[in-house]
């Protein structure tokens, strides 16, 4: 018979020892708080260094930059793109003499911040680093897991050991815990090979009460093999704390709670429960949406305003506070 | 229900203790089936047996981790299904592209029916399973033991599919290797 020999194989692998299969387990009971995945894409645009000086004068206008590659992490979600960029501020730019990199755009709510990032090469270098170590095609989207494997196998590159390693500090020089500090995929862009983008976020939970973090960038190679930055030598910016999107924090009559940004719902629930996934909102109108977990709500997002209740697999959740934002 | 009180309700032959371990791991018995067989009709077979099985094994059997052993039987239940369906018709599904990561892993050599009796194969897995880290065990259990795809971890475990696929042709070539020098061949 063929694969008889594989079949066995994973017959076999029922074996293993059980404390591998209880790490698995215990891991899926501690991901209480579910961070949204942004595995390829998520993320957004903020402000970040600036403070629009509403003065006498006409506030200044901004806009996302680099929106192809904002629009390409957000696998073109319209009302989220619509928000950021009303929402835009100055985009941060940091740069050396090999590269440029520019952060797009910044969702941050109570919990999460999540990044994307444009990098361009300057000189020749940094044009190099970029074409040289471009991590998936564009249409990866489309890719079957059999097509991502093969197009793996016969790219022969060290791949995750160039990809940019972003490294979080507190004010006070603490290196972060935390932080999501491996960047996602580097995405080339169709017919320039010295541009290409990423994602890299922050989890909030972990930090104090200060106002930004210092962001410093790295190779990831180079800065575990010779602890240095590499390509990105000299470059960091700091990123505000500040949220642009508003979350509001629900709690069922057991006292659980869960918090429900515009953009996404985190729960934090005390009881061990099923994992069953059924999500809406009831606003005071008589509306509902019904929506997904995972990811980004995807055709509008919510209007916490207007929240009466939510109900999270058949437990209703009223709003225990008022909207934690500092936008 | 806390799983000592189902297990309780299996050694006092209470029907209740099917019921009661349906309703808290249907979901994680189905997913396994599910990613094997990719076919309703087929995993509720494979689930039905499942039950009929940890009916008839527990008592003698008293599991320490009850989901734990849950998995083993469901995917042993459903890799059974999969071998009698491969003989009657024509296989085209994500189980079949994990059957032929497999085959990256095994020796040329090595039978593994010949080693499925004897302990020093699984013995050889577990002492390089030890040896990953713990995200690299996470990915490798999840894909050949859970069977979920690789974008299932992605999604599961907020990582990127290019970390995975890149950790998980390491992991391969290293247990491959791993398995060799243990001379089992």
């Amino acid at each position: 018979m063929i694969y008889k020999n594989e079949l066995d194989f994973l017959e076999l692998l029922s074996q293993i020892d059980e404390k591998y299969i209880c790490e698995i387990q215990e891991g899926e009971q501690k991901r209480k708080v579910r961070i949204p995945r942004f595995s390829f894409a998520l993320a957004a645009a903020i402000t970040i260094m600036a403070v629009l000086s509403i003065g006498a004068s006409a506030a200044i206008r901004y806009y996302i930059s680099h929106k192809d590659n904002v629009n390409h992490e957000y696998h073109n979600n319209q009302a989220l793109i619509s928000e950021l960029d009303k929402r835009a501020t100055e985009p941060i730019v940091c740069e050396n003499k090999h590269i440029r990199m520019t952060v797009d755009s910044v969702i941050s709510d109570e919990i999460y911040i999540r990044c994307t990032a444009t990098l361009e090469g300057i000189d020749n270098s940094g044009k190099s680093f970029i074409s040289d170590n471009l991590i998936l095609p564009e249409e990866v989207d489309k890719m079957t897991d059999s097509e991502i494997s093969n197009y793996f196998e016969n790219n022969d590159h060290d791949f995750d050991q160039f990809i940019p390693y972003m490294i979080a500090y507190s004010q006070s020089g603490e290196r972060l815990t935390g932080f999501n500090s491996t960047s996602d995929n580097m995405f080339g862009k169709k017919g320039d090979e010295t541009e290409a983008t990423f994602t890299f976020g922050i989890n909030k939970r972990n930090l104090g009460n200060d106002e930004k973090v210092k962001v410093e960038c790295n190779q990831l190679k180079t800065y575990f093999q010779e602890q240095n930055a590499g390509i990105f030598e000299g470059m960091s910016f700091e990123l505000p704390l500040k949220s642009n999107f508003d979350t509001l924090v629900l709690q069922s009559e057991n006292g659980d709670e869960i918090y429900l940004s515009e953009v996404c719902l985190y729960e934090n629930r005390k009881a061990e429960e099923s994992e069953d996934f059924n999500f809406s909102v009831y606003y005071n109108n008589g509306e509902s949406k019904t929506d997904i977990l995972t990811g980004f709500t995807e055709d509008s997002l919510y209007r916490l305003g207007e929240v009466k209740y939510v109900k999270f697999n058949g437990k209703r959740y009223d709003p225990e506070e008022l909207i934690k934002s500092s936008r | 229900m806390d799983d000592n009180q189902i297990i309780e309700l299996f050694f006092r032959r209470d029907e209740q203790a099917i019921y009661e371990t349906e309703r808290k791991y249907m979901e994680m018995c189905c997913k396994i089936a599910f990613n094997i067989l990719n076919n309703n009709e087929d995993c509720n077979e494979a689930l039905n047996d499942t039950w009929l099985k940890v009916w008839n094994s527990i008592p003698p059997e008293k599991p320490k981790n009850l989901p734990a052993y849950l998995t083993v039987i469901v995917r042993n239940a459903s890799i059974d299904k999969y071998r009698k369906n491969m003989s009657i018709k024509q296989l085209d599904n994500d189980m079949k592209a994990t059957i032929e990561e497999i085959s990256d892993i095994i020796p040329d050599t090595l039978s593994v029916e010949k080693q499925l009796e004897n302990k020093e194969l699984i013995n050889c897995i577990n002492d390089f399973i030890e040896t990953l880290s713990k995200k690299q065990r996470i990915i490798f259990i999840r894909r050949y033991y859970y069977f979920y795809s690789i974008r299932d971890i992605a999604e599961e475990y907020g990582w990127s599919v290019s970390y995975i696929t890149v950790n998980l042709t390491r992991i391969k070539r290293r247990l491959k290797k791993h398995i060799e020098k243990e001379n089992l061949i």
